[in-house]
């Protein structure tokens, strides 16, 4: 570039960037009428996402709070429960005489004020563990001593009649109370503990709906209600891409929208029921609130342009105009999203899945799953229906 | 009372005038923004909004001609530039009022070409031939004026000004020129020399 071209460039540079038109008056009340909604509710969208968030993880806190508290009243209901079993049979016992052995413990739960444990436990396993052994406990209890005394161990012969179920069911019939069988006290033994209730886990999956895979990671947490069923919870970032089904606008002449595709970034909050018949299968069904952090939307747009070539005739030397069609695809960036800061998005989760016990602690979990959006996210021209595969791992 | 009021520096009628002095010229509007341009207000939105849409006019009439058009481009440019302006990114303060002009600009140049692209009646786009592949050597009697500028550049066919005002002013590479435009960027390049050339053969013919 000569110096005379540079000059003449830097003239026309200067010239264009020192151009400015005074202000006319009414430009901006213009611009506030057509743009101040939108800015605005831009603003408020922005302002609400956090807003939206906080309400959805304090939602997930109340609820794991619910699910903490409702096994511990529960607990504190059994243990209710059976020191006014030992109340009645106290109160039996008091009927048959000062000092009875009882003849059959299988089924009594009979908490001591001294060690806080229950004695009919310690007296079945004894005899669980040894057949010749009848765990002989004896529990005076003296019409003048409300406290439940354990005797001391004594090798007797096995009486078949002591360990009868007939006994335990006219027993237990006669008592009025409905009492567990060795079996199912050893279960409550293995699930009764609150902490040993709950797993916590790590999870990600993988999904379609798109070309695109959607990827998400999160935390959860797992409540045994009873041996087949389990409440779980927790809180996952997904990411997911989803194709807009429109049919293609023509905007102009040349230029027509083939259709879309939104990219949402988003914190999603699961309440499933799962349900376990048989150990190691299990399926699941639930409900998850989403929160959209941020949304990407784009348009696909199809411009068609005429071109002019000008060839020359070899022969003749004239000069001859070709004109061609030329398509191009392009993406244009929407401002305006479909999901960010709304409420009331949320998916229906159905799964099922083979649970593999890596080791005594920790489960390895395989779930194929389906989401189906409901509410706000169940819309005609977005597509958000995904399926995938999830990987769990529960401690 | 006008004593007191005029001694006591913190009183709130005081207060306020020292803002509004402060806030008043558009140095200070710089100065503010540059400070934190991140958390605007409706007042400060509408200073930038006087302050600026001048020159964004200037930026839009470099692309298209009609001043209606021009406006549209220059909301829809201010409308970015808002929503946008926490992205805004500058570690040299001292040039912040250029470099924030230059971001500006920038949007702006893209929203008038998509504005282009949406509502273009006809894109003839010129062939790659030799026609007016030859040179002019050219020699600047005096400063140009604003005037004159115009005249070169209105003179110009629309990609060549196009492609000159985008790489010249605006400073885009030709690859991003190649991706605004839906050309390649051997086509921008050519382009532009095409525009240079056809700059100074006008230089000739209008101003000399």
């Amino acid at each position: 570039m000569d110096s005379e071209e540079k000059k003449l460039i830097d003239e026309i540079r200067d010239g264009l960037n020192n151009f400015e038109i005074p202000y006319e008056e009414g430009n901006w009340e213009n611009f506030q009428k057509s743009y101040g909604e939108k800015l605005n509710g831009e603003e408020k969208k922005r302002r609400k996402a956090p807003l939206i968030l906080w309400k959805y993880i304090s939602a997930a806190a109340v609820l794991i709070g619910i699910l903490i508290y409702i096994p511990w009243q529960w607990n504190g209901k059994e243990d209710v429960r059976h020191d006014r079993v030992a109340e009645h049979r106290k109160t039996s016992t008091k009927d048959k005489g000062p000092s009875l052995p009882m003849q059959d413990q299988r089924d009594i739960k009979v908490m001591s004020s001294r060690d806080d444990r229950p004695i009919a436990q310690a007296i079945n396993r004894t005899f669980i563990t040894n057949d010749e052994l009848v765990d002989n406990a004896i529990m005076r209890l003296n019409a003048d001593d409300t406290q439940p005394v354990i005797g001391t161990h004594e090798k007797v012969p096995t009486l078949p009649s002591l360990v009868s179920p007939a006994i335990t069911e006219e027993e237990t019939a006669s008592s009025g109370w409905k009492e567990s069988t060795i079996a199912s006290i050893d279960r409550q033994e293995q699930h009764g503990t609150t902490s040993g209730r709950w797993k916590f886990g790590v999870e990600v999956n993988s999904s379609f709906t798109t070309d695109k895979p959607n990827v998400a990671a999160g935390i959860l947490t797992q409540f045994e209600v009873s041996e087949k069923l389990k409440l779980s919870t927790g809180l996952t970032y997904s990411r997911i891409s989803a194709i807009h089904d429109t049919d293609p606008v023509q905007l102009s002449y040349d230029t027509k929208m083939i259709g879309g595709e939104s990219t949402i970034k988003a914190i999603d909050i699961p309440l499933t029921v799962v349900y376990e018949p048989t150990d190691g299968w299990y399926a699941s069904v639930g409900v998850s609130a989403l929160a959209v952090l941020d949304e990407d939307k784009i348009y696909r747009m199809e411009s068609e342009v005429l071109r002019e070539n000008v060839v020359t005739d070899p022969t003749s030397g004239a000069s001859v105009s070709v004109f061609e069609v030329i398509k191009s695809e392009y993406s244009e960036k929407s401002m305006d999203t479909d999901f960010e800061g709304r409420s009331n998005l949320s998916y229906l989760n159905l799964s099922i899945g083979r649970k593999q016990r890596f080791n005594k602690r920790t489960d390895l979990l395989f779930e194929p799953f389906i989401k189906i959006p409901m509410g706000g996210l169940q819309r005609g021209d977005v597509n958000l229906l995904n399926s995938g595969i999830k990987i769990k791992v529960l401690f | 009372m006008f004593l007191s009021l005029k001694n006591n520096f913190w009183h709130p009628v005081r207060l306020k005038a020292n803002r509004r002095k402060k806030l008043g010229t558009d140095n200070d509007l710089v100065e503010v923004l540059s400070r934190d341009w991140q958390n605007i207000g409706d007042k400060l939105r509408e200073r930038i909004y006087k302050h600026y849409w001048g020159y964004l006019m200037g930026v839009a009439l470099r692309y298209v001609s009609d001043r209606d058009t021009a406006g549209m481009v220059v909301n829809d440019s201010f409308m970015k530039i808002f929503s946008n302006l926490k992205t805004f990114e500058c570690t040299d303060l001292e040039n912040f009022n250029k470099i924030l002009k230059g971001w500006m600009a920038k949007i702006t140049a893209r929203t008038a070409l998509n504005e282009i692209r949406k509502h273009k009646a006809s894109t003839l786009q010129e062939p790659l031939t030799d026609e007016h592949d030859w040179r002019f050597p050219v020699m600047l009697q005096d400063n140009l004026h604003v005037e004159n500028v115009w005249d070169l550049i209105n003179n110009l066919n629309p990609n060549y000004r196009k492609v000159f005002t985008l790489y010249e002013i605006e400073g885009f590479n030709h690859d991003e020129i190649a991706e605004l435009m839906g050309i390649t960027a051997s086509s921008s390049r050519v382009y532009l020399v095409r525009a240079k050339e056809k700059l100074k053969m006008l230089y000739r013919t209008l101003m000399v």
